[in-house]
């Protein structure tokens, strides 16, 4: 294949086991040239780059990690579809040489579809240190392809790899051939034999004829979709009938006996020392304490602590560095504009653009910190330690033990909280988090109840009040997550069967790298949808305009002097957000609201904590006395403390801010979701908040 | 851990009554002691101050009697010893269940170890091989009655059946992995779960004859962390009860 620059294009696939350092080795290979996106149809991360070599410039594909090629988990079929669809000429399969038995099952398997395999044996440094000596030549003689050792986080061995890679691209295959042996081969070659007929099939002969014994319901599937295939599928349960009565177990057992089996006798042979006694290893050592019977839990509380200390803390001079930069760009445009003039592109620069894409900006150190933890996590393997600790509890929910972090986010800001569902695997768990995160109260939250609470509560029921309001979000959250489980994300709870890799010490260029992508992710959504909704949300606020001139021809001696604070009120008053508000009252009454509220809500959209500021512009309090005590003045003048809950409540469980549709939108691919989140979230806020104003009433 | 054959069979006998006492009433008084082995109570005593000797039973010279662990260990182990006896006998043997059950009485003492473990894999592999023996032993039965009195098969139901494991269970021969403790460890006989569950575990590599050991478990009790193939893997108990093993001792 040519490109547009003449360079010969090689298009390469890695395939290996999760925590085999593929991505290290991945961004050894093809340094900052990256580029992340999605598998088509699905939310899987797929990440691509490319380096050149000589007089060619190679494609990289990072296939998901994945442990076998079967077709029961998400990332298995994607890598599956990815070799057979875009046929990459050669595979580079990432093996962590310190575990090579099952590392190593996944190698039979890549080589029975018949793929150009170069493998690369990751870790040999770790190897060396526990004085094991491996025999690589025998290694690629017995399986038939080129081997290239490597050490991905200290870059080492990546310049062999490379030219490796295009050894075998030049060899164009591979010298292997997977035999079944015994009673197994001959039922393979009886499968084979049938299979012989259908021409279009994806797979080697023998691949599909093994996934078949297997029951690969993907592989059934296509193959039943065939005509006359009916022959075959006699065949195949002939079978797997003789085979199970033979051996006593399915076939699949069979099937993953003989490549364990021949895996194990391979690591026997091309093992040349290894050290006798099975020493505690550190990793050992360090699991003792952190799943520690009395002290894993206090270690994990104490670890997110430090993270979150660490992102508010050192996040705050940064955020700090934003708002002052942001209110030094809104004076400049002030004064860039002769006062009174250019009224509404001004308003809208600073209001619309920067109070609503700079409120979610300001939120970009803290994100970056947050990250930086998380993937120190992800990448020493503690997460997997922490999903270890908390399944039980998640797991009674309906959740994964990789449910807790994202919920434990949620309390700080619900859009990180998304973006780190990430770590889910199955599906249907990572969307009930997803659903149920906006129940953890954020931040931006927070401010409203700080507002509100000193308002209507003496000093003594403070604490109880907003302790009750974090409460009832969270046993929301239980109840959502069950119920969902059971309508709209059902069925079985992802089976508990995972991996606790070694500890290992993260290199800081993937944690860096994994930390800009995260909040570059942040920085584009502001960017686009968040920027979009704030102007749109500012039109709802600013038009139709309401006449200047009563400025100038004041109707009656009363409102003679009209201060800028009516006119804001009177403005908001007439806008199409207060229109809406006074068209939705009834649908607020209930509640206890009136359109006040409502309005002051849809402005709290771009973002929750505008809530108080919409507030004190619909009760005309100028900027120069927004003093917090004068709007609780207002709101006990005006309000109950009924009211003063209700509104909290609502603030709690309804209308997710647009940031977070906006993330939800990018995680779950589809606007429909979105929807129903939006809708069944703002519903559950009407249920629960008239439930309570009306009960409350009558107490 | 204490050998069988390392008491007197008297005594063994009682560890067995007492535990069958509480088993089934939930609690050993001395009088019912002395009923069911057909003594009297005087006689019972001196036997029970040697069994708390030995650290098997706590006894006050009143009252109740409880296990120690290692008392409940060793009863548990005995009485499977004597119902596989039993059961080989009748189903394997074809001896009726009187004799069987007079005979397992004695060979639970007296039989070595040795002879006890090749029965055992003697039984195993006539149960799990899967050359047909299986309905060759049948035939043998069969005639061995036609050679009798001429009867039909006293026994019509297969001997070997589907709950066979379960049975093993009891006798101690098997064991899910959620019922070990840590430390513990024992080799994989067969994985009883649901296909998708059951093909992620061949692929993490739990497969016959791998032998997994128990690390530790969680906090809070779930999930468990175990090691196989040089590796660690965590399995909720709901997953790890599909997983039989044969225990190594």
């Amino acid at each position: 294949m040519q490109n547009n620059s003449g360079l010969e294009t090689v298009r390469v696939a890695m395939a290996g086991n999760p925590n085999s350092g593929k991505s290290s080795i991945f961004n050894a290979l093809t340094g900052s040239r990256q580029h992340i996106g999605n598998y088509p149809g699905v939310t899987v991360e797929k990440k691509e780059g490319m380096f050149r070599e000589g007089e060619r410039s190679v494609h990289v594909v990072d296939l998901p990690g994945i442990y076998s090629l079967t077709s029961y988990s998400q990332e298995e079929v994607i890598a599956r579809q990815h070799i057979v669809e875009s046929k990459p000429a050669v595979v580079v399969n990432v093996i962590d040489a310190s575990n090579l038995e099952r590392n190593l099952y996944l190698t039979l398997q890549l080589l029975e579809m018949g793929l150009n395999v170069v493998i690369a044996l990751n870790m040999m440094d770790e190897v060396e240190k526990r004085g094991i000596e491996l025999d690589v030549d025998m290694l690629s003689r017995r399986l038939g392809c080129y081997v290239a050792e490597v050490v991905g986080h200290k870059n080492i061995g990546i310049d062999n790899l490379k030219k490796t890679i295009l050894k075998a691209f030049d060899r164009g295959g591979t010298e292997t051939e997977v035999i079944y042996r015994a009673e197994l081969g001959r039922e393979v070659e009886k499968i084979v034999k049938e299979l012989k007929q259908f021409k279009d099939i994806p797979y080697p002969e023998q691949f599909a004829a093994i996934k078949l014994l297997e029951n690969d319901t993907e592989v059934v599937a296509r193959l039943k979709r065939q005509e006359d295939s009916e022959a075959l599928f006699n065949q195949i349960s002939s079978s797997i009938h003789r085979l199970e009565n033979l051996y006593g177990y399915p076939p699949e057992v069979l099937i993953g006996d003989r490549r364990y089996g021949y895996v194990s006798g391979l690591v026997k042979e091309i093992t040349i020392r290894a050290p006798a006694i099975d020493r505690i290893t550190l990793t050992e050592r360090i699991d003792t304490l952190v799943t520690h019977r009395y002290l894993g839990i206090p270690l994990f509380l104490l670890t997110m602590y430090l993270i979150f200390w660490m992102t508010f803390t050192l996040g705050h001079p940064p955020m700090r560095w934003i708002e002052k930069g942001l209110s030094l760009l809104t004076q400049k445009i002030d004064s860039f504009w002769p006062s009174g003039a250019s009224l509404m592109l001004k308003s809208l620069i600073n209001d619309g653009i920067i109070g609503g894409v700079g409120g979610v900006i300001i939120f970009l150190p803290n994100i970056l910190f947050l990250f930086l933890g998380i993937s120190f996590l992800e990448d020493t393997g503690y997460m997997a330690r922490i999903a270890f600790i908390m399944d039980k509890i998640m797991h009674k929910i309906g959740l994964h033990g990789r449910s807790f972090i994202p919920l434990l986010i949620g309390f700080g800001c619900t859009v990180p909280a998304i973006l780190a569902t990430r770590t889910i695997r199955s599906e249907k768990t990572r969307f009930t988090t997803i659903f149920i995160l906006p129940l953890m109260s954020c931040g931006a939250r927070l401010t409203i109840y700080l507002m509100v609470i000193p308002a209507f509560f003496p000093r003594s029921w403070q604490a109880p009040v907003l302790w009750s309001i974090y409460l009832i979000g969270i046993l929301l959250a239980l109840l959502l997550a069950k119920l969902l489980r059971k309508s709209l994300f059902r069925g079985e709870a992802e089976p508990f069967v995972m991996e606790l890799p070694p500890y290992r010490m993260p290199s800081m260029k993937a944690i860096v790298l994994h930390m800009w992508d995260k909040s570059w992710q942040y920085i584009k959504k502001a960017g686009t949808i968040i920027l979009a909704v704030s102007i749109l949300i500012w039109i709802l606020l600013t038009f139709p305009r309401v006449e200047t001139k009563l400025q100038v021809n004041p109707p009656s001696g009363q409102q003679a002097q009209l201060s800028e604070e009516s006119i804001r009120q009177k403005q908001l008053m007439e806008s199409y957000a207060g229109r809406i508000g006074r068209i939705i009252e009834p649908a607020l009454k209930p509640m206890g609201f009136d359109w006040k509220i409502g309005t002051s809500f849809i402005g709290a959209f771009a973002a929750k904590e505008l809530f108080v500021a919409q507030m004190s512009i619909v009760y005309s309090i100028g900027d120069s006395e927004t003093s917090p005590e004068t709007l609780r003045e207002v709101l006990r003048k005006n309000y109950s403390p009924l009211t003063g809950f209700c509104i909290m409540i609502f603030a709690l469980i309804g209308t997710p801010c647009v940031a977070t549709l906006a993330v939800t939108k990018k995680e779950m691919g589809s606007w429909k979701w979105v929807a129903i989140q939006w809708a069944g979230l703002t519903g559950m806020a009407w249920v629960v908040t008239t439930a309570i104003y009306q009960l409350g009433r009558l107490l | 851990m204490m050998k069988i054959g390392a008491l007197s069979e008297s005594l063994e006998d009682y560890l067995e009554i007492i535990y069958q006492l509480i088993q089934e009433t939930k609690e050993a008084r001395i009088k019912d002691i002395a009923d069911r082995k057909n003594v009297s109570m005087s006689s019972v005593i001196p036997a029970l101050r040697r069994l708390s000797k030995e650290n098997l039973v706590n006894y006050k010279t009143r009252g109740i009697v409880t296990l120690t662990s290692q008392g409940q260990n060793l009863a548990a182990r005995l009485l499977g010893r004597h119902e596989f006896v039993k059961y080989f006998l009748m189903s394997l043997l074809d001896v009726p269940e009187e004799i069987a059950e007079r005979d397992a009485c004695l060979f639970e003492h007296y039989m070595s170890p040795e002879t006890f473990r090749k029965m055992v894999m003697f039984f195993e592999f006539v149960d799990t091989c899967g050359m047909n023996i299986r309905s060759h032993f049948e035939d043998y039965i069969a005639n061995l009655d036609k050679q009798g009195d001429g009867e039909i098969c006293p026994a019509p139901e297969c001997p070997f059946k589907n709950d066979s494991f379960r049975r093993r269970q009891r006798w101690g021969m098997v064991k899910t992995l959620s019922s070990l403790s840590p430390g513990e460890s024992g080799r994989v006989a067969r994985v009883q779960a649901d296909t998708a569950i059951r093909q992620r575990l061949i692929d993490m590599g739990v497969l016959p004859n791998v032998v997994i050991t128990v690390e530790r478990m969680a906090p809070l009790g779930d999930p468990i962390e175990i090691k196989l193939r040089g590796y660690h893997l965590s399995l909720r108990k709901e997953e790890a009860d599909a997983i039989i093993l044969y225990p190594s001792t």
